[in-house]
């Protein structure tokens, strides 16, 4: 089964190269979008395909990305920043039951911080009623079927923000069947911030309790995501 | 998105006669609305942007977007 995974890049780059090398790992073909010269290098170093685009707006960055898995073949394409890892768990299970959803994806993720140490939170997702059930924008996994209909273009080319609801509208207009992976410990989703770059996490809300989110031990990242402890001071 | 009977009867209230009545909780979930679909925040003490928000999200429901998702889950409840 043929995956690729759009990344629009903006800095980050240490970050990059584990999240690249991580999908490549999981047989994941990364499509970099960037226009710092750095992306470029880095897309040549992991022979993946980049894509020269500016990073404004951000709708159009990524539905370059989308379209360009056309040339691939992808039977789908995985939803994932720069700073967005995943299980093995998860592709599995998302490539186990991607022909019966237009749409795979989870409730909730795990936020880590890494600075001199890492601190770790879960959090459970939308919680408020309008937004309930609809999985967080992290790891969505989109079949062929769902690209189709859509032309390749899950978001409205303009936004610069929303981009998680342009394509949930999408979901729904087009009437998709939505999987929600309520699965083992192996199946997770994990975003990474660290104050070494300009991030959007809004982590210490998470940390502080101004966004629900539970706190836990960063241990439990061992089994699955262990080359987070390269990004420690 | 799951929007409460409640606000949905306004809204059709609203489509059909151009009025309609929300206390202080629709009032909130419309605004919440707005700010999801990306509208922004309702001024709330202003009727004007209240009816604006209103006549946006019977806009929305017209283009279908509050069809009831089909969702799945798959696997075992942790």
């Amino acid at each position: 089964m043929i995956v690729t995974a759009p990344i629009p890049v903006l800095g980050r780059f240490p970050l990059l190269r584990l999240t690249i090398s991580r999908l490549i790992k999981q047989g994941i073909t990364p499509i970099i979008l960037g226009h710092e010269n750095e992306a470029n290098e880095i897309a040549k170093e992991f022979d993946c395909e980049f894509i020269s685009i500016s990073n404004d707006p951000l709708g159009n960055k990524w539905n370059k990305g989308f379209q360009a898995s056309k040339n691939y073949n992808a039977d789908a394409v995985i939803f994932m920043g720069s700073s967005d890892w995943c299980s093995d768990g998860y592709i599995e299970r998302c490539k186990e039951h991607s022909k019966n959803y237009g749409m795979i994806g989870m409730l909730g993720c795990h936020f880590a911080d890494v600075s001199d140490s890492i601190r770790l939170v879960h959090w459970k997702g939308y919680n408020n009623n309008m937004r309930k059930n609809e999985p967080i924008g992290i790891g969505r996994f989109l079949n062929r079927e769902f690209l189709e209909k859509i032309n390749y273009t899950p978001f409205d080319d303009r936004i610069n923000s929303g981009l998680d609801w342009s394509m949930w509208k999408k979901a729904i207009k087009t009437n998709q069947d939505i999987g929600i992976l309520e699965c083992d410990k192996s199946v997770q989703l994990l975003s990474i911030s660290t104050n070494k770059w300009t991030n959007k996490h809004k982590f210490n809300d998470h940390w502080d309790g101004i966004l629900k989110s539970e706190r836990c031990s960063a241990g439990i990242l061992q089994n699955d995501f262990k080359e987070i402890e390269k990004l420690l001071y | 998105m799951n929007l409460s009977k409640e606000l949905l009867d306004q809204v059709e209230r609203f489509s059909k006669t151009r009025s309609f009545s929300i206390g202080a909780d629709l009032k909130k979930e419309l605004n919440e609305w707005h700010r999801q679909a990306g509208h922004g925040k309702v001024n709330l003490a202003c009727s004007t942007c209240i009816r604006n928000a209103m006549s946006r999200l019977l806009k929305s429901i017209n283009d279908g977007e509050n069809l009831n998702p089909r969702i799945h889950f798959i696997g075992i409840k942790q």
